[in-house]
């Protein structure tokens, strides 16, 4: 019988009660964005009554030492809502935490134990969403000690989020797939890559599909070349130890840049649903050239900050950081050209960058439309920097969502010069209500049981495979590191890749 | 030649474009902004600057605001903008509004002006403040050019006929939202939250019996509508009992409570705007702060086709 009180015009969308079982609970993740996001979730009336958290990592607490602990956490990282005390109460008594040593397999049947008493004081139907918040080096054992005293199954359903990363490459990808495929099923595994929650990027799908005057210039015809640009202002402050291992292509462009590339450039989906908006980014990411390892050099490009003077400050180089080899080749900035093998795109290059201790913090998505393909404006000086017409459709994701369309426009007056003028639209102040954040966003569809935003390894998989050349080259290369200043937007190389075709990376 | 020309204050808006731009072309201009035209039918002393400025951060308006008053007085109109700087900018939205005095009488040169007035190719909400405007003749005109009507009866004596009026022009196929109905649907969906879990969704069988509490000496339209809403939900009459508990400055729902021989649901507010839910072993409370306006306008700007819901309620008036 469904719920005779539902008006799915008004309510917001609500979840099943559950258990929501958090390894590495006493970690940075989960203090910073997992409890605060689901307090928030709370104050908003998105929760039913009965949810259920429990936590688990070493340090011995009893569960009021937990929820102290929490609420410090909440108090001290929610961002624009209010910390109220009665709400906070309420919430707090569905918290619980269970110690131990996530490599110990005593420890899971005591977990097993304690989620059923706390399925039967909240009442939470014996759903289960498990959330490895801890080192990706854990996942396996995780998971097999799950699978090995059946929590892998329950009365409800039971679900399984996974942070980034997904292995370290191809091949790594596919032992963490094979080991929980050995106890979950693919429908029960949600891994998360929280660009895919942000507001913006599920925008786009609308602004593609929900508007009829886009998409027929979506194509090779009309696109000289696509932009996606994400950089980030800071350096790698402590997490140069993990920073180290990881770098750029694969901290942002294996995962995040290439989802949005896949949002971006994917074919319409028949329907809004789960598996056939990811079966169009799967494909679309299968679709994308493999490089051959002779074409990396001119297809590719790894830098590494340097020190500088940033802003009247000396900002560090990479090699000077905390935790980090003096002599690392670790790529702190990464470019990309990418190009997709399908009617739609062929011969359009994607370029893709991201970099830290860039200028700014910024990620936006730019489309570059071709030039007027006879200009009658010749004489006509055109006030730009490129000396082409912008035809530019910015779509961007960070700081300030929203979409830019900048076009050429007559410079009032006599004669005929044309500028470059930019048309505007910012959701922030369009719609001024806040967004959730993308772990909000995220924890609910995972409650709700709608993956739409989250990968399926099919796609994990192609985008490894995607970058996998690059990697291989570049373990193998001694880079000229530093070879870009702090505060700068990269290294020459880059801007060289991108001249070699005619264009020029943009200022974002 | 009319008083008041649609043409000369469009030309008046435009000038005000212009200036803002110029005064704030150092720090990159000013957005220009609309997404609806919203017509706000207020009297002649309401002050509903804030309510606007709210609405206008998302749902960025020209909006029309028209004064009513009972002297004689002619139709007049001026323009200007609104402006604010959102956190963290350098560039200052702006939304046009224009404002209109009227009397009862001159109310008739309305819809004449407000015709070449409304934002192209968009949206237009209008939202009838002062509700005693809706037995003006020339309303009927108004509402014609509007998407959707918003009415409000918070405040307004005659609220027994505005039911009334809400509910015919709901026949006469006009999209007509309520704020009293706005007003509930928080208690709607934590009525509904209560019936999630199936094992208390199979004992609603049992319930014959509604009890709301309100702090109005007379239940209001809120009270009513939920009550006719939950019938309407449960396709059945339940005993139905209202009763006034304290008094609060305008009606507000205290308490919902659904019972029957062996079971009991209630959600009761308690003090801090706290709303309790319970039902035998379930005890969880929600936070009800205190609505503004804006937020109930922005629930239904939000919404702009019609509300399914929400006719059915009115159906069964
Ligand atoms: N931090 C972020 O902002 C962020 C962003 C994106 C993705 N991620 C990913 O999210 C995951 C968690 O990140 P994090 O920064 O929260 O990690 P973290 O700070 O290292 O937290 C992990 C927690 O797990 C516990 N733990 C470690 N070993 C354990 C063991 N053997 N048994 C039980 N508990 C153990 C530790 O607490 P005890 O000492 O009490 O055991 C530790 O606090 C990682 O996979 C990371 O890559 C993090």
């Amino acid at each position: 019988m469904e719920n005779p009180f539902e008006d799915r015009l008004r309510f917001e969308r609500r979840v099943p009660p559950c258990a929501i079982v958090i390894f590495g609970a006493n970690g940075d993740l989960t203090q910073r964005k997992l409890i605060p996001a689901l307090y928030r979730l709370a104050y908003e009336r998105r929760f039913p009554p009965g949810i259920a958290i429990i936590g688990n990592s070493r340090t011995p607490m009893t569960d009021d030492q937990f929820r102290e602990k929490m609420r410090e956490a909440v108090q001290k990282f929610l961002e624009d809502s209010p910390f109220d005390v009665d709400l906070w109460n309420d919430f707090a008594k569905g918290l619980f935490y269970c110690s131990g040593d996530i490599g110990d397999p005593a420890m899971y049947a005591g977990l097993k134990v304690r989620i059923a008493q706390v399925a039967e004081e909240r009442g939470t139907a014996g759903n289960v969403l498990f959330y490895l918040s801890t080192q990706p080096s854990q996942y396996i054992p995780v998971v097999q000690n799950l699978g090995a005293v059946g929590l892998n199954n329950s009365a409800g359903w039971t679900r399984i989020i996974i942070e980034k990363p997904f292995g370290h490459d191809t091949e790594s990808s596919n032992v963490l797939h094979d080991a929980v495929r050995q106890v979950f099923r693919e429908s029960q595994v949600y891994r998360i890559d929280h660009y895919l929650g942000k507001e913006t990027v599920q925008n786009v799908l609308a602004f593609r599909f929900g508007n009829g005057i886009f998409e027929p210039l979506w194509n090779r015809r009309y696109v000289s070349h696509v932009q996606i640009t994400a950089a980030e202002s800071i350096g790698v402050g402590s997490r140069g130890g993990y920073y180290q291992e990881a770098g750029a292509l694969r901290d942002m462009i294996q995962n995040h840049l290439l989802q949005v590339m896949a949002t971006i450039a994917m074919e319409p989906p028949a329907v809004f649903e789960p598996d056939a908006v990811r079966d169009e980014r799967a494909k679309l990411l299968r679709s994308i050239r493999t490089l051959k390892p002779e074409d990396v050099a001119t297809h590719a490009v790894a830098g590494q900050y340097g020190a500088a003077r940033v802003g009247g400050e000396d900002a560090l180089g990479f090699r000077q950081e905390k935790g980090v080899d003096p002599e690392s080749q670790t790529n702190t900035y990464a470019a990309m050209t990418f190009f997709v093998e399908n009617w739609r795109w062929a011969g359009v290059p994607f370029y893709i960058r991201t970099g830290k201790r860039m200028p700014k913090r910024v990620t936006d998505i730019a489309i570059q439309f071709n030039d007027a393909p006879h200009s009658v404006f010749v004489d006509a000086p055109i006030m730009s920097r490129s000396g082409r017409g912008p035809n530019l459709l910015i779509l961007r994701i960070q700081p300030e969502e929203g979409i830019s369309l900048r076009f050429r426009s007559k410079q009032p007056g006599a004669g005929m010069r044309l500028r470059p003028v930019s048309m505007d639209f910012n959701y922030g102040s369009s719609f001024g209500e806040r967004s959730p954040s993308a772990y909000e966003t995220l924890l609910l569809d995972a409650m709700a049981g709608d993956s739409t935003l989250y990968t399926r390894q099919d796609m994990v998989d192609a985008s490894w495979k995607a970058v996998q050349p690059v990697l291989d080259v570049w373990s193998e290369t001694k880079h000229h590191f530093p070879n870009y200043d702090a505060g700068s937007w990269g290294p020459q190389a880059s801007e060289e890749m991108l001249q070699r075709r005619g264009h020029t990376w943009r200022v974002p | 030649m009319p008083a008041v020309q649609a043409e000369k204050l469009l030309q008046q808006l435009d000038e005000v474009w212009v200036s803002l731009g110029k005064q704030q072309e150092e720090a990159g201009g000013v957005l220009r902004a609309c997404a609806i035209t919203l017509i706000a039918v207020v009297d002649e002393a309401a002050d509903i600057g804030e309510t606007l400025a709210d609405i206008m951060h998302d749902n960025p308006s020209r909006a029309i605001v028209i004064r009513i008053s009972d002297d004689g007085r002619p139709l007049s109109a001026r323009a200007f903008a609104q402006c604010w700087m959102p956190f963290g900018r350098r560039q200052q939205i702006c939304c046009e509004q224009v404002e209109m005095a009227a009397s009862s009488a001159s109310f008739a040169d309305v819809p004449s002006v407000l015709r070449g007035l409304l934002a192209p190719d968009l949206p237009v909400v209008l939202w009838v403040r002062h509700p005693d405007a809706l037995k003006l003749p020339a309303m009927a005109a108004v509402m014609a050019l509007a998407h959707k009507v918003v009415v409000e009866p918070r405040g307004y004596e005659d609220w027994k006929w505005l039911m009334d009026e809400v509910a015919r022009l709901n026949r006469a196929g006009i999209v007509i939202a309520d704020l009293a109905w706005t007003r509930i649907t928080r208690w709607r969906d934590l009525t509904a939250r209560l019936f999630d879990a199936p094992e208390r969704r199979a004992q609603l069988a049992q319930v014959d019996r509604l009890v709301i509490e309100h702090s109005s000496p007379e239940p209001g339209p809120a009270v009513r509508y939920m009550a006719a809403w939950i019938a309407n939900s449960l396709g059945r009459r339940l005993d139905t009992r209202f009763h006034q508990a304290g008094s609060t400055k305008y009606w507000q729902i205290q308490s919902v409570v659904l019972s029957g021989p062996s079971v009991e649901f209630a959600l009761r507010r308690t003090e801090h705007q706290v709303v309790q839910m319970q039902a035998a072993s379930l005890e969880s409370c929600t936070l009800f702060p205190q609505l503004k306006e804006a937020e109930l306008l922005r629930e239904e700007l939000a919404i702009l086709g019609p509300d399914p819901v929400f006719q059915k309620v009115l159906a069964a008036q």
